[in-house]
């Protein structure tokens, strides 16, 4: 009896742990936390570089926000990108501290969410206190800056490029994988519009996605999003949008992070 | 990774609590059939799953001791996302999967009240999502349709209280599985449902 609980045991671990690792792994190439003097607060920052890193060439970085959570699969996504020669060698900076992505990645607060909306803080230390630190210690392409985040991350990265000074640029690329447009009654709308209004071009390159099982609210959203942004017709704007079919919310990140970052950085 | 490992302890735990509780029960009592149809539901951010489970099982083994049905079985399972989430926003997504089920059913017939079942489960799955927005604040109204299927795995345990001879009222919960595709902590949620149900197991007479 119990030599059949442990064969029933064992057949029903390997039926629900199949798992797809088929990508080779990696090792974070460095790992520190810098402390926030915008925000007062600490943010472990996860580096991977090429092991072919030199300072005496200028590499394309990717901050990914949600560090925490994202960085180890990304860099070992983008291993296998160098392997296929897919994509130029580049730094991948993981910004962690994952727990507060609600204060950090939204703007402007919203009334169910108490502690929400302080993107714009978070900008400013992005610009301010982490580029700078990460720049100083790298050597960086910084006419070659992209930022990928996904759900309230992959607003935040939307936010970002409709806010930022056109004239000096923080990023010139942007991953926005299944950004929470929705929130506080797509606010971003309303930046987007006065964006328009205010500018004739926009040079950068923007990369959207969703997967299809993400439900109505959220995959119309950035639909509706990637027409306005390319109906504009910006001279200097690149955009692409993309799909995931029978991903869900979580499932379309990874997806989202390797072909944004393909399209990135081959523009 | 964490919800993965939450999911598989409980239900190793719950397994094990039912395995040792279990009474004896001789191998001339296999029922014939036993026969559930549940309904659940499922609260979420983005919307709202209620869902219908019928299943038929057909016990086939049952243990020396008497403590545990082997059985197998047919799951019909429907279910209807309404879609909530952002105003001016409403959608469904329908779900309908035909799944093959194994596991044992615990059960205990003569003086007691209590019934359970744990069961896996793999099938067929279609799913259909159709919804638009409509906000005119923002001037947006735009339709979304997408189907897919796919094969579906996952966890099905309930536990039943006798109601009258043979029939039981049950609670159930059932997770599938399909989304945990990897081990580096990108994992997707289980689609989780709760619900309650009538199961009736048909005897010999």
């Amino acid at each position: 009896m119990n030599n059949k609980i442990c064969l029933f045991l064992s057949g029903l671990l390997l039926f629900i742990s199949c798992s797809n690792n088929e990508l080779e792994n990696v090792q974070i190439s460095f790992e520190e936390t810098i402390t926030s003097k915008i925000i007062n607060d600490d943010y472990p920052i996860y580096y991977f570089l090429p092991d072919s890193y030199t300072a005496t060439k200028r590499y394309p970085v990717i901050y990914l926000l949600d560090g925490d959570w994202h960085t180890k699969r990304v860099a070992r996504e983008i291993n296998q990108l160098w392997k296929e020669n897919a994509i130029p060698e580049c730094i991948l900076v993981g910004i962690g501290n994952a727990n507060e992505r609600m204060r950090d990645y939204t703007y402007p607060a919203d009334k169910y969410n108490k502690g929400s909306g302080h993107g714009d803080k978070y900008y400013e230390f992005l610009r301010d206190e982490l580029l700078p630190h990460v720049e100083s210690k790298y050597s960086i392409d910084t006419t070659r800056r992209t930022i990928a985040g996904h759900s309230l991350g992959g607003f935040f990265t939307l936010y970002a490029m409709l806010k930022e000074e056109k004239e000096t640029p923080l990023f010139h690329g942007f991953i926005a994988a299944s950004a929470s447009i929705f929130w506080v009654d797509g606010y971003l709308f309303g930046l987007e519009e006065a964006l328009a209004n205010q500018s004739s071009d926009l040079n950068c390159s923007l990369y959207l996605s969703a997967g299809s099982d993400e439900g109505v609210s959220t995959n119309v959203l950035i639909e509706e999003m990637y027409e306005r942004l390319k109906n504009r017709d910006y001279p200097g704007f690149q955009i692409d949008y993309n799909v995931f079919k029978g991903k869900a919310h979580e499932g379309a990140s990874i997806p989202g992070f390797v072909e944004g970052i393909k399209f990135n950085l081959n523009r | 990774m964490e919800n993965f490992l939450k999911t598989l302890i409980y239900t190793l735990l719950s397994f094990f609590a039912f395995l040792t509780q279990a009474q004896d029960i001789s191998k001339n009592e296999l029922p014939l059939f036993i026969t559930e149809l549940n309904a659940g539901f499922k609260p979420s951010p983005n919307g709202s799953t209620f869902g219908l489970i019928a299943d038929i099982s057909k016990p086939f083994y049952a243990t020396k001791s008497g403590k545990m049905l082997w059985s197998s079985g047919l799951q019909e399972d429907f279910q209807v996302q309404l879609e909530r989430g952002f105003e001016g926003a409403s959608g469904t997504t329908v779900r309908n999967s035909v799944d093959l089920i194994l596991g044992p059913t615990f059960y205990f017939l003569k003086s007691h009240q209590l019934s359970a079942s744990f069961k896996i489960f793999g099938g067929w799955s279609y799913k259909t999502t159709n919804g638009k927005v409509d906000n005119s604040a923002l001037n947006i109204n735009r339709s979304y349709s997408d189907s897919y299927h796919y094969f579906s795995r996952g966890l099905y345990l309930s536990a039943g209280y006798r109601i009258k001879q043979d029939c039981f009222f049950s609670i159930f919960y059932k997770a599938d599985l399909r989304r945990l595709t990897n081990g580096d902590g990108i994992i997707e949620m289980p689609e989780m449902i709760y619900g309650i149900g009538v199961k009736k197991i048909i005897q010999r007479h």
